[in-house]
């Protein structure tokens, strides 16, 4: 079964649910997951080469049909850090591609929203196709649609807690307005709450922590894929309404012989 | 001369390009470079000539999400 394929800028995705590379045990458990997962999106971040240490090399590993890297900014805590660190990372990889995040508070990662979007007006006039990661703020995100971001990315929950969408008030109104796609990122614990966020019309979800720190990191990854897929398959025949009352699914009148 | 590399002091021969600078150092891994914070695309490693305390920045892609 094909779900409606996700645009980004001139990039086409099938898969909906994107992949982070972080904490995995192994470059080659990565690898396994990112292909379990069916992810066509995956990141990757930047840091200084320790020039005394012969380091595993991470992107050969990830050198997969159809799979996409998409560099992030983590690590840098003004606009400035971040431009520069795109630019490296563009240089590096060879992408325009480019999650934007810039958390300068290390015990929650919550990104700065001022100078998230300073730095999108900037790297969007450098031609990046900005994803940028922030608070599940609508307002924020209408600004950063005018500022040329191509998606947006609302937290569900801090970075790698697990929480599920603690936010999803401010999501379902971030989607309703949003004419960007929209990326729910961070604290996606579950392939449930994958699904629960595909329903609300989400049109994508990253997922890093829930998958890599699994039990079984590559089977956790299908099941992420299966949910994603599930979630989007049920957003797009559209959901049954709500209601208080019951509404019955049976007959209610003429039971044996009763009229 | 002294240069800075990962903020780390680095003594190498008047005139060394960037590009024998990161063939010593990098051991061939695919790198990005900034010098004094402007990025040096790759095409220009072999004739960029690093001058007496410049700040080279040496960055490479790692797992993250």
């Amino acid at each position: 079964m094909k779900t409606e394929p996700l645009k980004i800028a001139e990039h086409t995705f099938q898969s909906r649910l994107f992949l982070g590379t972080g904490k995995f045990g192994s470059n080659q458990l990565m690898h396994d997951a990112v292909v379990a997962s069916g992810s066509e999106l995956v990141t990757v971040a930047l840091r200084r080469v320790r020039l005394q240490e012969q380091e595993d090399e991470v992107v050969s590993h990830l050198q997969i049909p159809g799979v996409n890297l998409l560099p992030n900014t983590s690590g840098v805590r003004t606009a400035k850090e971040a431009v520069l660190a795109a630019q490296l990372a563009r240089e590096a990889l060879q992408t325009n591609l480019l999650k934007l995040e810039i958390h300068p508070d290390p015990r929650y990662l919550l990104p700065d929203p001022i100078e998230t979007l300073a730095a999108t007006e900037i790297l969007a006039r450098e031609g990046f196709i900005i994803l940028p990661y922030i608070n599940a703020d609508p307002v924020l995100c209408k600004r950063l649609e005018d500022a040329g971001a191509a998606a947006v990315m609302p937290l569900g929950a801090p970075i790698g807690t697990n929480q599920g969408l603690q936010t999803r008030a401010m999501l379902e109104i971030i989607i309703e307005q949003s004419t960007v796609p929209v990326v729910v990122d961070a604290g996606i614990g579950a392939p449930s709450q994958a699904a629960e966020a595909m329903e609300m019309g989400a049109d994508a979800v990253l997922v890093n922590t829930a998958i890599a720190v699994a039990g079984d990191p590559v089977v956790m990854a299908e099941a992420f894929k299966m949910a994603t897929l599930s979630g989007r398959m049920a957003y797009e025949a559209r959901l049954g309404n709500v209601s208080k009352a019951a509404e019955a699914s049976s007959p209610l009148t003429a039971f044996l012989g009763q009229e | 001369m002294n240069i800075f590399v990962n903020d780390e002091e680095t003594r190498i021969e008047p005139g060394q390009t960037l590009a024998s600078l990161l063939a010593d150092l990098t051991g061939g891994r695919p790198v990005a470079v900034a010098v004094n914070d402007t990025v040096i695309r790759q095409d220009e490693w072999p004739d960029y000539r690093l001058q007496a305390q410049d700040r080279v920045l040496v960055i490479a892609p790692v797992q993250g999400g």
